[in-house]
Parts: C-alpha cells; structure tokens; sequence
C-alpha cells in the first residue's frame, strides 16, 4: 500500500481524476481511484470531486459515508484488519481483537495517537482455512491465539522503530 | 490463438454428431446455426502421451494457504531440469472450492488425473520425485484420482463423481480462469452463439423463452416474469446489472464463481443481455474482490479483442458493451433500488426508485452462469428449452465447525445431513452438532434434530430467507445467543438508517442482547426479566414494519433461535448462566496455581488491574474487579486460565 497520507491542501487532487468526464455517475469510481492513490479520503478531496464531477459536496459525502468501504481518516503506518467473518469469529477471532484493543489501547476502527497502528474489523479476508486470522500490512497470519498476536505486534513496533533511526 | 486465424464465410455443416471444434469460427458464418452440443465435461488436454499437466489452485483461498509458494517451487524446479521442462507444463487454475484442503494441485499424467491436497513445498518435492519423475503414487494426500476415459459409473462420494455433478462450477478449479482458449475448449461460449443467432433471425418468442427458462430457475427473486417480459419490449437503450455480490455476508460462493470462472460470468451477462436486447451489461463487483476484478476486466479485454464485444457484435449489427464496476458490499444492495442509486453516483437507498430503474434490470450472478450451462447444453436454444435435463443444484459456502469447509455444490433436495457428513466431512473435532445458520448473519437456525431436511425451497420457506448463501455449522461449544447477537450487530450496522424499525430496532436488540449475555448487577435485573418477551415482540415489530429486506431478514435468526433454543435464552436470562460456556460476561475466570509460572503477562494487560501477583510467583484473580473480559484467558501461553 504506498500512499502518500497528507492533508496539505497544495497537493493536486485533480491529475488523479482526470479521465474521468464530468458526470455525477462517476462519482464511485472517482472515490475508490482517490483512495487508492491517497488511501483515505480527506475533506479537500472529497470538494475537488464534487468541483470535477460538478455535483454538490452534500452528495459526495452521503455516498462517502455509505458501508464501509471508504475510510475519511488516514491509516496509521501499520494497518492490523482483524477477520470478524462468520468462520474466524467462530474460531476465537473476538478474543483475538479484545486482545488488540486491550495491548494497543484502542477500539476497532481507531488509530493509535501516534500513528503506528490502526485497528480494524474486516468482513472477510478470504482465509476461511486459517481461521481465525488477521492481515497485518498485507501479511497474513493464520490459526492465531492471544499470545501470537502479542508476539506480531512486538514484532512490527520493533521494526518501526528501528526503521525511524 | 486458435480463434483469430479465420473468418470464414463457409457454411457450417456440423451435427450432433459431428460437433462444431471451435466456436467462434461458426459463429462468424452467418448460416445455418451451428449444431453445436458440448457434453459440459472437463476437457482434459495433455496434448501427447507422456506429458504432465501440473495445476495448482490459486483462487484468494489457495493463496492464504501458500499456493503461490508452492507455484514458484514447481515453477524452480522445472526450470532446472530441462527434461522435466520439455514434459511438463504449470498451469494456474481458479479454484476447486474445497478450502480446507487448500493448497490443491492437480497432476495430469497418462490416463489419469490426481489431486494432491495441502501441498506445501515438502509435499510438492515428494510428488515431483515420486509421481513426476517416478511413477508412484505417494502414500498420504491425495483428494481424489480421476480418469479421464471413465465418464460412468465411478463410486459415488468419489472426487470424480462430485466434479461431474457439478454445474455451475463446472469449471472451478480445473481450467485456467485467465484463459480465453481454455475457456472455448470447455465449451464456452455455445450459449452465446445461441442467443446471437437467434438474435440476427429475429425469434423474438423463441429469445422470450429462453431467458425466461433461464431466469426461471428455482429460489429466484429477482426478477418477476412481468417485469422480464416489459423490459424485452422497451425500446432504447437498456442497461443489464450483474449483482456481483454474495447472498450473505458470511458466503463465498460469488468469489468462487467469479475467481475460478470469470468467463462464464461474463458470458452469462452478454447472453442476457442479447436475449434482452440491451446493448449495455454492467459487473456491479463487490470492491472486496480484487483478483475477481482484475481476472474480468481481463476477460472483458480479450473478448473485445475477438470481436464479440463492441460495436457490430461479429457483424451482426448489434453492439454490446460490458464494464466492470466496483460496487459498494452493503447488504442494503442486495434491493435493486439500491444497486441502480451506487451505479448513478448516488447513495443508495432500499425501495428508491432509480432513474434508471426504467432502463435497467439487475439479474443475479448465479442465474447468469445458469443461462450459459443452459443455453450450452441447447444449441440455439431449441424451441422449448427444456430444463429437466440440467440437474438443478445449488452453490453454498459450508463453514465454521465442520470438518471441510467451502464452497460445495449440491444438487438441489439433498438432506442437509448429506452437506454436513458427506460433503463436509462431519462436525469439526468429532464433537455433537448443536444447529446449523443458513443465509448468514440474516440467516435463521436450525437445529440438528431437523437435520435430514431437504435443502429446497421448503426450507427456505421454514427459516423465512430468500435465498441459500452459507451453512454455517455450529457445534455444542457455540452460543445460540452469542451468534444471534453478532449476526444482529453485523446487520445493524449495515442499516442503511432510513427507516426507524431497522435503524432504531436493531440497535435496541443488539443492546438488549448484549445486557444478557453479561452478568446483572442491581436495578438492571429486574429488567433484565422482562427481556425474553421484549425480544419476540421488538422482533416482529421489525420484520413487519420495515422498509426493505434487509431490516426484515434480520431478525430471523432471532426470531428462529426463540422458537428452537428458548431454553438457551432462558439460561441466559434467569439462570445468568451460559450452557455453551461463550458468552464471556457469565464465566468467572479462574488461575491455575500449579500451571502459572509468574510470567505476568496478563497481569500487564488486564484492563481492570484484577490480577495481583508477584513476578515468577503464581498470579491471582481479584473477582470483584474482574469485568469476566476474557483477555487473560486469550494471552496466557500456558493455559493457566480457566474458566467456569
């Protein structure tokens, strides 16, 4: 996942969106590319669609906000998406996010307050066999129990900080 | 490539008897139609005697697993000996639906196929030295042998019958799903060369036939004949919407179609549309699915490049486009309403009447595939296109407790005891069946004493859902109330907040649930009594009152977990007890003195500071702090927490 996670509001927003005709149709296919490139969506992205498209900020927002599959703040360096799936949440995958939530002192959906971790719930991440199991940027790890999940996100803040000298 | 090299004007003479080889080369000659008849079986293809066709699976599924190590491995190795890489060849394919025994290779070698299950790089050498290179078979692992001229009478319950059931997944997991021409060797597209021509004859009662057989098939809700039939009829441009979505939140049965069989999928969609007369096909993709969605912009692209999609369909004067258009996965969109607002750009709302409601029709991917098998077993879609023929099956996801999980299909009035035991393998660990979800998290329950029902439209009728997704398998060590409470915080949370019953009711459910599946203190008990009757009549309330289905199925695995496991209610409720032992606010967590070693690792993360204990002595529980969280119980690394 390489973005660049910036809230300054000299970046141009545009050269991602062109391409696109102005047509408020298009206006979910310009979300997920902004996202893709930027990995959330930020207030100043959200004006410079609905400018592009020519549709009201009101309509983009609404369709923003809809699921859960756009996210309005950036992602920590390290994204943890927990599987709550039927088959992983049947298999521990709730004591498995207490655990997290207890170790990082945050609720599913939050980031830490500085930035190294963000916590989140996924529907399904394709794992079934592994359940229950848990993506830490893009990694996958399978069949966990509480002390693993320690262990990982030892692991990764070791790796951050040596990563910061 | 076999299908761009002519485009001949030659009549085509081919028979039953004689069946066309390529498709497209008859497809382009105008007249007549081609007696085209695949026997729907897996085109096994190692060309020459002696060569090895080495598979491996890699759907979403297979990769967790470790496919992609295990393909780089072979790929190696075959890379370093030049005699093995003159005789063998390495093919990707989707994948076969059987995650538990993921990864699965298959080798095809002389008259026989073998599939390997869980081939890690250990197990991968030993069939590359035994079986490759040897002729032996090795001793463990092997999911099932299939040979090639056999068509009959094989073993029931043997690998190579259930492949030869299958019809909508008839090629997962055994061509390559990113393969135009394997795709053509399987069959494929014969239902569109039908619908085409019936299109460039003008039948237009013989198309309305057709795709109301296709349409037709069991357990469809989408579409009512009437509205089928006006939107034949309606002029200009017409849009056709492929729900691209799973049933259910907890199925992968869509995932499985669209990653093993991208093709069908989307030939499906352009036969619909061509019967249909629309000019304008739309994948509405669920955005979880990426490999999905890279596999059929691909499809899309090398189907234009054939010339069968695009302006002037094989000169045909009919244009057809097909794009592929991440969605959004909100169960709201299981309303067509809904799909039609995402596609416009605007929120989706269950029941709005679209703008292009008029101009659009949404069909599901399953019906899609079913008109591609149909319309490939009839040539040109015979005069009454009879379904007797196709055994009518049905697609679900098997998961949870049970020993084989995955995405299975099964002829339709199989017992479910069947999907469980032998399709399944049994329950999980040998332990006793308690119940069985179906439909997911607005799925109803169902206990195991009902388990020789047969999986039709009875029982889909019985549990109150429209639609089959998933099976989830719960066995004695799972919670009534636990399930029921997640899968009502799951759909609550994916209310789409316009009406009052789901956004208000749901939410007051999940609170009310979540009160009971945790120990009362003071004032709170006397509510909690009250609870039991509270729950049935808010229920009703909601699936009476709300808008759309979502809000409506919601409560069904409430309202059937009250009418089969009231008792585990009542446990809850008076006895403040848990029979299933799960819901952790009712258990007291206890420290094991022998077993703790002192290592202080959850007195660390306790979160109430209930735990006291000096380093490398043994840790206690202070029970009037603890809040029963369960964190020590999860991080102990030497099982000294239990539990009672």
């Amino acid at each position: 996942m390489a973005q660049s996670k910036t809230n300054d509001r000299s970046v141009d927003f545009s050269a991602a969106l062109q391409g696109y005709p102005r047509d408020p149709k298009y206006l979910l296919p310009v979300l997920y590319k902004l996202q893709e490139n930027y990995g959330f969506l930020s207030t100043e992205m959200l004006q410079e669609a609905a400018r592009h498209l020519g549709v009201p900020v009101g309509k983009v927002y609404s369709l923003a906000t809809f699921g859960e599959e756009f996210r309005l703040e950036p992602l920590g360096r390290c994204v943890i998406e927990v599987c709550s799936g039927a088959c992983c949440r049947i298999k521990g995958s709730g004591g498995i996010l207490s655990v997290l939530e207890a170790e990082l002192g945050i609720k599913a959906g939050q980031t830490t307050q500085n930035g190294a971790f963000t916590l989140l719930e996924a529907s399904c991440i394709d794992a079934c066999a592994l359940a229950p199991a848990m993506r830490v940027n893009g990694h996958l790890y399978g069949n966990l129990q509480g002390g693993d999940v320690l262990r990982i996100i030892k692991e990764y803040e070791l790796l951050q900080k040596s990563s910061a000298k | 490539m076999v299908w761009k090299e002519s485009l001949q004007e030659a009549a085509c003479t081919h028979s039953q008897s004689d069946p066309c080889p390529v498709v497209l080369d008859c497809l382009r000659s105008a007249e007549p139609l081609c007696e085209l008849r695949h026997n729907g079986k897996t085109p096994w293809q190692a060309a020459e005697e002696n060569q090895v066709v080495v598979r491996i699976g890699l759907g979403s599924c297979g990769i967790a697993a470790g496919a992609k190590k295990t393909y780089n491995y072979f790929k190696s190795q075959l890379a370093k000996s030049g005699e093995l890489k003159d005789r063998v060849v390495l093919k990707k394919t989707g994948c076969l639906g059987l995650c538990s025994h993921e990864v699965v290779v298959s080798v095809e070698k002389s008259d026989r196929v073998v599939f390997f299950k869980n081939v890690n790089i250990e197990r991968a050498s030993e069939i590359l030295e035994l079986y490759i290179q040897g002729d032996s078979l090795p001793e463990d692992g092997i999911l099932g042998i299939v040979r090639k001229d056999q068509e009959d009478g094989q073993k029931i319950g043997s690998l190579q019958a259930y492949l030869n059931s299958r019809v909508l997944l008839q090629n997962a997991g055994l061509i390559d799903p990113s393969s135009f021409d394997e795709y053509l060797a399987s069959g494929g597209m014969a239902a569109f060369a039908g619908a085409l021509k019936m299109q460039r004859r003008g039948e237009e009662g013989r198309m309305l036939s057709a795709i109301l057989a296709a349409m037709s098939k069991s357990g469809d809700f989408c579409i009512e004949k009437e509205r089928l039939v006006e939107f034949k009829e309606r002029s200009g441009e017409k849009t056709v919407v492929l729900r691209a979505l799973e049933q259910d939140t907890s199925s992968f049965t869509v995932r499985t179609i669209l990653e093993s069989d991208p093709y069908s999928a989307v030939e499906g969609l352009m036969v619909i549309c061509v019967l249909l007369g629309a000019s304008r096909g739309l994948v509405f993709l669920d955005p979880k699915f990426k490999n999905a969605r890279v596999l059929l912009e691909d499809a899309v692209c090398q189907l234009q490049e054939a010339g069968l999609l695009g302006e002037e369909v094989l000169g045909s004067g009919f244009s057809l486009r097909i794009e592929v258009f991440p969605g959004l996965e909100s169960a709201v969109c299981a309303e067509d309403g809904a799909v039609f607002a995402a596609v416009l750009g605007d929120r989706p709302k269950p029941g709005s009447s679209g703008k292009a409601q008029g101009g659009s029709l949404t069909c599901h991917l399953e019906d899609a595939v079913y008109a591609v098998r149909l319309g490939a077993l009839w040539p040109g879609w015979s005069e009454h296109p009879f379904k007797g023929e196709i055994p009518e099956t049905q697609v679900v996801s098997l998961l949870g407790r049970v020993e084989n999980a995955g995405c299975i299909e099964v002829p339709l009035g199989t017992s479910l005891r069947e999907i469980v035991y032998d399709y399944g393998g049994g329950v999980e660990n040998r332990k006793v069946l308690k119940a069985l979800q179906i439909g997911g998290a607005s799925g109803g329950f169902l206990p195991a004493r009902l388990i020789d029902t047969p999986l039709d439209q009875g029982l889909l009728q019985t549990l109150g859902i429209k639609r089959f997704g998933s099976i989830l398998v719960l066995d004695q060590d799972c919670c009534i109330v636990d399930q029921t409470y997640y899968s009502l915080k799951e759909m609550s949370g994916h209310s789409c907040g316009l009406c009052i019953p789901c956004r208000e009711g749901l939410f007051r459910l999940v609170e009310m649930l979540g009160s009971i599946k945790r120990a009362g203190q003071g004032p709170e008990n006397l509510k909690r009594f009250q609870i039991l009757s509270q729950l049935e009549k808010l229920a009703e309330t909601i699936r009476d009152t709300s808008r759309c289905s979502h809000g409506s199925s919601a409560v069904t695995p409430l309202l059937t977990g009250l009418t089969y496991f009231k008792d585990e209610f009542r446990a809850h409720i008076f006895e403040e007890r848990c029979p299933a032992n799960q819901c952790k606010g009712l258990l007291k967590f206890k420290i094991d003195a022998e077993l703790c070693t002192g290592c202080s690792i959850c007195r660390e993360r306790c979160p109430e500071d209930a735990i006291i204990g000096q380093s490398k002595f043994s840790h206690f529980i202070i029970e009037d702090r603890c809040t029963s969280c369960g964190i020590c119980h999860e991080v102990c690394p030497f099982g000294a927490v239990s539990f009672s």
